[in-house]
């Protein structure tokens, strides 16, 4: 096996993975305090890129654009949460299901009104944009290496804020008992605020870090979305560890699947089949992983306590 | 639909349906044909929806992937030059029938939340599965040569006639209709409108609810299966687009635009929800910015849908 | 083999007369113990009432005998077989049917509904899908029977949602009789009652003493001593007292840990 090669897909992996985290915290979080099942979390990512995106070009300073772009994205959060979300909190899941579909429909088409379905390409600043050289062969991208380390670093201090803080306190005690956290005198209006941007600003921050790459586009939110389901799924609705462990998890499967997956078959299948069922088994891996694990877990790995 | 005036709407509509293919083009708009077909084809698959939706409570926000399962089933076989509808049919209602137990077994072991997104994530698998066929278009889609052939021997039947299949679509979705209004009656019924009711009060009487939300989630795979099979036949093109998300959440809108758990609610929610994307869509190109809020302000203030405005009052 | 019949002998006793016999249950939450060892044995044909102060256990020992939830240790025997490892709905198709502190009924159904609902449990075969339930004379002669038996009969068109709460408890018993258990199962059927519906669904119960046996919860000492024919003493867990109404009034223990309180 090309070592490498190993090594550059390990990195991919984890930069899916960490990706994947800083939506999934959001949205685990937000359903595990507010029972609210928010398909507009995507919007946000997109809005968040596209915010980055524009503001980059309008400072012509990525760092200032980014600066400028988060608390942007969380203003536009707490507008959306108070203005519409929150009339939905109380309603059941379709409901709610419906309403941020709506919303879906309705960002895309604004973003696409604004800023046209081309959506914006930025570029990487000269000091992200180079390569750190690691022996002969191996030669990592800088900005790889940046996104991998801002996940890990939102992960430890989401971590620590949940475990040790007193607003940590209050989020989890609202995941496992919702009512008693509104009893012990919270005002729960604000929390649920609190906890709404946080989330907000992880997945703005997410798209943030994907527009130099990946560049900003109408209905990017949406495929990472549905991945983000199954993170959620698989680490337990709730839980910021189950979260993480699912989400790097999800991004090696995926990445290591399509880079390997074609390989193993060969071994065991003609060339022909394998070059078939290749791409469609790795394009489905980590849904069935997914199953597999629902099978003998119908809560995830982590759940959280009182969530239904 | 309940009182007089609902189920005269209904029927006025069914026959708004049967003289499209004169109507249209003797106003001029013939495309409204085609129109109007799609909505019948839609219908079908939220009235298959609507089974477990409306009448058994469980959210599938996955339901696009069966209609795809159809489609594809007829577009493969007619592609490696198997035209045969008495094969294709049952293979590709078959089919659909086999995926949707096999999620459905996995997917109804959970509650809630996480029944909507699971039953969304497998329909994602299946839409990333039909992309990565390269073999059969991948994101292009695949042409489906010709419709299905009913010959028997030399009695040459199909419905290769643009009229032929408007009117079967329609005949089978009124016989759909038809079934699925004796299947809520019957026994069969009663259980699944009891799950949704009550489904803890049902197992302490002693009955295994699982089987029959199984069974209810399989057969509502296999009608959104035939719409598949129409749908192939009637487009003469399959696509992974058929399967995308966005499609089973347009379902499920069109089974809670209708109203929920009414007979006549898919037929109507499909009718204004294409109706209106059409409407909306020669207004402007970014019609989505109008239907997005307008969605939102059904579920904040009409939940009934269309159909709760036909309802007699104590049926809550 | 005197030894092999006698146990034959002692078995066929117990068949005749006890339908339900559990020993040493034991449940845990967490590390708060709901019950412990907790041994009841419930006779055929009789009235067996389960009192104790709240958070005793009642409605756990219940649960466990449902099946709605699993015991850490211990033992039920239920027509003289083991039903440890059946499922809830399984245990109530074999007789074991129960009402609930919070009444639970379709409330979406009309009343004669929520009965048909539990005749079509009782029967099995639901996979019907063509001929309406509206048009099976027998089960609709027979939801009507169960009605008219707690006293529904004229409201069978009635939504049940729109019923009086006694109504409903009604309800909820004529779908349980509907079942036709064995062991009936009734926790706290006076709450919420007025007088004259408690003194009605007294009446109600004793009738059924004759055909059914009847394992229930109650608070009302009144409700109990006159139609109980065995009691068990439930408290913190433990089955403090058994025996017959008379013996357990004279209890001690019993007085000190309940009816003192009452008192």
């Amino acid at each position: 096996m090309d070592i490498v090669l190993f090594i550059e897909q390990v990195l991919n992996g984890l930069q899916l993975g960490v990706l994947l985290f800083l939506l999934a915290a959001g949205l685990t979080l937000v359903f595990g305090i507010m029972n609210f099942i928010n398909l507009a979390h995507g919007s946000i990512y997109m809005i968040g890129a596209f915010f980055a995106a524009y503001l980059t070009r309008l400072t012509e300073s990525f760092a200032l654009g980014i600066l400028l772009a988060l608390p942007a994205v969380v203003f536009f959060a707490l507008v959306l949460e108070r203005l519409v979300l929150r009339k939905f909190y109380e309603r059941d899941h379709l409901d709610q299901v419906l309403a941020t579909f709506g919303l879906i429909l309705f960002f895309n088409e604004g973003i696409r009104l604004i800023w046209g379905s081309g959506g914006i390409a930025i570029e990487l600043p000269t000091y992200l944009d180079g390569f750190i050289v690691l022996g002969s062969d191996l030669v990592i991208s800088t900005y790889r290496l940046v996104i991998v380390c801002v996940g890990l670093v939102v992960a430890i201090s989401l971590y620590g804020l949940v475990t040790y803080t007193r607003l940590g306190m209050l989020i989890r005690a609202g995941a496992s008992n919702r009512r008693m956290v509104g009893l012990l005198g919270v005002n729960v209006d604000v929390l649920f605020a609190v906890v709404f941007s946080i989330g907000a600003m992880l997945a703005g921050l997410a798209g943030m870090l994907i527009a130099p790459i990946g560049q900003a586009q109408v209905g990017m939110g949406e495929q990472v979305l549905i991945l983000c389901f199954v993170v959620i799924v698989i680490g337990g609705i709730g839980s910021i560890r189950g979260a993480f462990i699912a989400a790097i998890l999800i991004g090696f499967i995926d990445t290591m699947g399509r880079a390997y997956f074609d390989v193993l078959l060969l071994k065991i299948l003609t060339v022909n089949a394998a070059e078939t069922a290749g791409p469609a088994l790795s394009s489905m891996g980590v849904y069935l992983l997914m199953a597999g694990i629902l099978v003998f877990r119908p809560r995830g790995l982590f759940p959280a306590q009182g969530v239904k | 639909m309940d009182t007089a005036v609902g189920k005269v709407v209904s029927i006025s509509l069914l026959v708004i349906f049967a003289v499209m293919p004169v109507l249209a083009p003797l106003v001029g708009e013939p495309y409204y044909v085609d129109v109007f077909a799609r909505i019948m084809l839609w219908a079908m698959a939220a009235l298959g929806l609507n089974l477990i939706l409306g009448f058994g409570g469980m959210v599938s926000f996955g339901h696009a992937a069966y209609v795809g399962v159809g489609a594809y089933t007829v577009g493969i076989l007619s592609h490696h030059g198997v035209s045969s509808g008495f094969l294709q049919w049952p293979l590709a209602i078959g089919l659909s029938g086999i995926f949707a137990a096999i999620f459905g077994a996995i997917s109804l072991r959970t509650r809630g939340i996480y029944f909507i997104m699971i039953t969304l994530a497998f329909s994602q698998m299946l839409y990333f599965l039909a992309v990565s066929l390269e073999q059969y278009g991948s994101n292009d889609g695949l042409l489906v040569p010709e419709r299905s052939d009913f010959s028997i021997g030399t009695l040459h039947a199909g419905i290769d006639d643009d009229h032929a299949i408007y009117y079967v679509i329609l005949c089978i979705l009124v016989l759909c209709l038809y079934a699925k209004s004796r299947l809520i009656a019957g026994r069969f019924g009663m259980i699944l409108k009891g799950i949704k009711s009550n489904e803890t009060r049902l197992q302490a009487l002693g009955v295994s609810t699982y089987r029959y939300r199984l069974a209810a989630f399989t057969l509502s795979g296999m009608i959104c299966g035939l719409s598949g099979v129409l749908f192939a036949n009637f487009e003469g093109f399959v696509s992974p687009d058929l399967m995308h998300w966005t499609r089973s959440g347009e379902v499920l809108i069109m089974v809670i635009l209708g109203g929920a758990g009414m007979l006549f609610g898919p037929l109507f929610g499909a009718t204004v929800f294409l109706l209106l994307s059409e409407v909306l869509a020669r207004f402007t190109d970014y019609w989505n910015i109008i239907f997005g809020p307008i969605l939102i302000l059904v579920v904040l203030y009409a939940k009934g849908g269309i159909g709760g405005l036909f309802r007699g009052r104590n049926r809550g | 083999m005197q030894r092999v019949a006698l146990g034959v002998y002692l078995e066929a006793v117990t068949v005749a007369k006890l339908l339900l016999s559990v020993q040493g249950l034991t449940k845990k939450f967490g590390g708060v113990k709901a019950l412990s060892a907790v041994g009841m044995d419930v006779k055929q044909g009789s009235i067996h009432a389960v009192i104790g102060p709240n958070g005793a256990g009642k409605t756990t020992l219940i649960n466990l005998i449902t099946g709605r939830q699993r015991a850490d240790s211990g033992r039920i025997w239920y027509c003289g077989g083991t039903i440890d490892n059946l499922s809830s709905e399984a245990r109530a198709r074999h007789g074991i049917v129960r009402t609930f502190q919070i009444t639970s009924i379709f409330p979406s159904f009309s009343a004669l509904d929520n009965a048909v609902l539990a005749i079509q449990a009782r029967e099995g075969r639901n996979f019907g899908c063509w001929s309406p339930v509206r048009d099976d004379k027998g089960i609709q002669v027979s939801a009507r029977e169960y009605l008219v038996q707690v006293g529904l009969g004229d409201h069978e068109d009635t939504h049940a949602a729109h019923l009086s709460h006694g109504q409903r408890r009604l309800l909820e018993l004529a779908m349980v009789l509907a079942t036709q258990p064995r062991l009936l199962i009734l926790d706290e059927p006076m709450a919420g009652l007025s007088i004259a519906e408690s003194k009605s669904m007294v009446e109600l119960l004793g009738a059924l003493k004759c055909e059914n046996t009847l394992l229930m919860i109650e608070h009302d000492m009144d409700v109990v001593f006159s139609l109980a024919d065995y009691v068990t003493v439930l408290d913190r867990g433990v089955a403090i007292a058994c025996g017959v109404p008379e013996k357990i009034r004279s209890d001690i223990a019993v007085q000190k840990a309940y009816l003192g309180e009452v008192d």
